[in-house]
């Protein structure tokens, strides 16, 4: 198995793991009441998570148990490469942030030319920043003015550019 | 009586009349955009179109709105094959092997036979709609809470079809799906579960969301390591039309999965999305390179497409014999004929053939519609796939997060739709299969409130899903499915192990 999936797969399985642990840790500290003979309202999620549990468990120590083969990535690539879905996975963070206390059609605007710049290096800001705008334009009026989906808009109606 | 000549009649009308015509033809493209859109679904379409339609005669109003139904579910897949991101729920399964075929280069192949497939789905159910619906609508709402935990049994039962290399992992990528849709109010005594005082929690973890954050970000978050390296694309007819030799190959798989989505449309509250589970499911069974599937195989698309889109004509026959929606469009459409004086049920036939001729002829020219405008369409929808992924990765992140928003414009969905994709992101490194999860996530709650329902019947006695005859059978289907599924997975494993050994001698 690849090192990376190896730790990939790792991280997933112990996720779970914990994840099922504190669910049935939540199942067995609330109350469900039943009719006497019938499935209480955590029985089935306990039968679940115990599953997950067991499985989880499973994938883990098959995990520790496999040796990892060499894998012929270049470091650097590899850096640049997770480097890069760090810094997307950031910029959709502070995208969904922005979108929500400030304004979508800005947020997208700044999204959308933010992130082709740090996919290509090479993009001119101005290129990037006309077709974001170009792109948040139409994202706008698809979904906000056609099918009216109200999309947070709290900078531009403090400032009075719309009601 | 029904009165058979006053159905054709209408018909007759319905097909000579220019503004009805092109009221359906609206409807299907506005279907058709609403299905391709992340988190606009065909509901939303139907519901949009209620009060547009209003004023209209009662036979254009239902012809729009049919449009809209038949149209969203086949433009899910448009998204589903070109972006890996399923427009509605119903186009899940059409990702599989519609994506990688675009990647291979092929995806206009796959997209002409998307919408012939989704055309003869409408097509055969139609048939059966015109021809056995009494009949059918009977037999099937004899299903009871044990038949319906058993469908949902076996439906979870295909994880081992959709779980790749690792039926473990899929096991537990499936058992993660049931999980979240266990969060929320229990459906039997309105106990809170899992909830941790977050009000939005209370309705559980929305279908949609999870299903554009499992399946777009973890593509998208991959994709954008690479500036990529767009092809020019020229596209020719006849590399997308199927032609007749070619569809009359895949002929089984098609009626097979008509059937199966007729069936599933059919019975109340199953929907699409299931329908094209288990019909992806059964193609790859009878498939003699079932390995190929999840790949790029054609007959996945198929499977998927012909089953979601069967369902619309199944459906149907439930609303209109007894007056019970057969999923969440129909029931939408129900209100729109209320609206209109129409009662449906038994009488709707008798009192108001026109009404049902009328209903009869725009189900089938909405699929003519459909299966036009896709096909004029795909030389356009092919383009996407010629745009820079540096400005196609940033824009397909915002129509995911508008598709989570926009089903209840709620921003809770949208950061589900974000912790999902990037726990999704995740799994895709470990090689953990996705499809198990949304399965799980779609039938999870299903299977659990009909086996307690079950048992409420049966006061706590497990042999009812064992002594009525249509559980009984579906249940032994299910078992037979899994046993084979792990005789194969330890084939699989007993031929690795042994070429290692004889590669290490």
């Amino acid at each position: 198995m690849e090192k990376s999936k190896k730790i990939y797969e790792l991280i997933v399985a112990v996720f779970f793991a914990v994840l099922s642990l504190f669910f049935l840790f939540t199942a067995f500290n609330t109350k469900s009441v039943a009719s006497e003979g019938m499935m209480s309202a955590m029985d089935f999620p306990k039968i679940v998570l115990f599953g997950m549990l067991g499985f989880s468990l499973y994938v883990t120590v098959k995990n520790l148990m496999t040796r990892r083969e060499r894998t012929d990535d270049t470091a650097s690539s590899k850096n640049r490469s997770d480097f890069r879905t760090l810094i997307t996975s950031l910029l959709i963070i502070a995208y969904v942030i922005v979108w929500k206390y400030v304004s979508f059609s800005i947020a997208t605007w700044l999204y959308i030319s933010i992130q082709a710049k740090v996919i290509d290096p090479d993009l001119k800001w101005t290129n990037c920043a006309l077709i974001g705008l170009g792109i948040s334009c139409v994202v706008v009026l698809v979904f906000k003015i056609l099918f009216k989906v109200s999309l947070s808009e709290p900078l531009l109606i403090s400032l009075g550019i719309i009601h | 009586m029904i009165d058979y000549f006053a159905i054709f009649g209408e018909a007759l009308k319905v097909v000579t009349e220019p503004q009805l015509l092109l009221l359906v033809a609206v409807g299907t493209l506005f279907g058709l955009i609403f299905g391709a859109l992340p988190g606009l679904t065909a509901t939303m379409g139907v519901a949009l179109l209620i009060p547009i339609t209003y004023t209209m005669p009662a036979a254009n109003a239902l012809g729009m709105m049919l449009g809209c139904y038949i149209g969203g579910i086949a433009g899910g897949a448009v998204s589903a094959i070109l972006l890996h991101i399923p427009g509605t729920p119903a186009s899940v399964c059409t990702v599989f092997d519609g994506y990688p075929l675009a990647k291979q280069g092929r995806g206009a192949e796959a997209l002409g036979w998307a919408a012939f497939a989704s055309g003869w789905g409408s097509v055969i159910s139609w048939v059966v709609l015109i021809t056995l619906a009494p009949m059918l609508a009977s037999v099937c709402l004899s299903f009871s809470s044990p038949e319906y935990a058993a469908l949902a049994f076996f439906g979870l039962t295909i994880i081992s079809a959709v779980s790749g290399k690792s039926i473990a992992k899929g096991i537990l990528s499936g058992l993660f799906g049931i999980m979240i849709s266990c969060i929320g109010l229990d459906p039997i005594y309105g106990s809170l579960r899992f909830t941790f005082g977050n009000i939005n929690l209370l309705s559980g973890i929305d279908t949609l969301p999870a299903i554009i954050g499992f399946f777009s970000l973890p593509e998208i978050l991959q994709g954008c390591t690479g500036k990529g390296n767009p092809q020019p694309l020229s596209i020719a007819l006849r590399t997308f039309v199927p032609s007749l030799r070619m569809q009359l190959k895949h002929m089984v798989n098609i009626i097979r999965s008509s059937i199966i989505g007729t069936i599933v449309g059919i019975i109340p509250a199953t929907g699409s999305g299931i329908a094209a589970y288990i019909a992806y499911d059964q193609a790859k069974r009878f498939s003699k390179d079932p390995d190929s599937f999840g790949t790029g195989n054609i007959d996945g698309v198929i499977a998927s497409e012909t089953a979601n889109n069967a369902v619309c004509g199944g459906a149907l026959v439930p609303m209109l014999t007894l007056g019970i929606p057969g999923d969440s469009v129909t029931a939408v459409m129900m209100g729109g004929l209320i609206i209109h004086g129409y009662a449906p049920g038994p009488s709707l036939f008798m009192k108001n053939p026109d009404i049902v001729g009328a209903i009869f002829t725009c189900v089938l020219l909405a699929t003519i519609f459909m299966v036009l405008f896709q096909l004029v369409g795909i030389k356009f929808f092919v383009k996407i796939l010629s745009v820079p992924v540096s400005y196609l990765s940033g824009t397909l992140v915002v129509l995911s997060l508008i598709g989570c928003f926009a089903l209840r414009n709620n921003f809770f969905d949208v950061i589900v739709g974000l912790v999902l994709g990037g726990l999704g992101y995740l799994m895709v490194k470990g090689g953990f299969p996705i499809a198990p999860a949304v399965l799980g996530l779609i039938l999870g709650s299903m299977f659990e409130s009909e086996v307690r329902r079950s048992l409420q019947i049966s006061q706590g006695n497990y042999s009812i899903f064992f002594t009525r005859p249509v559980s009984l059978a579906v249940i032994l289907l299910a078992m037979f499915v899994i046993i084979s599924a792990f005789v194969k997975n330890f084939k699989t494993i007993k031929a690795k192990k042994g070429r290692s050994q004889s590669g290490e001698d």
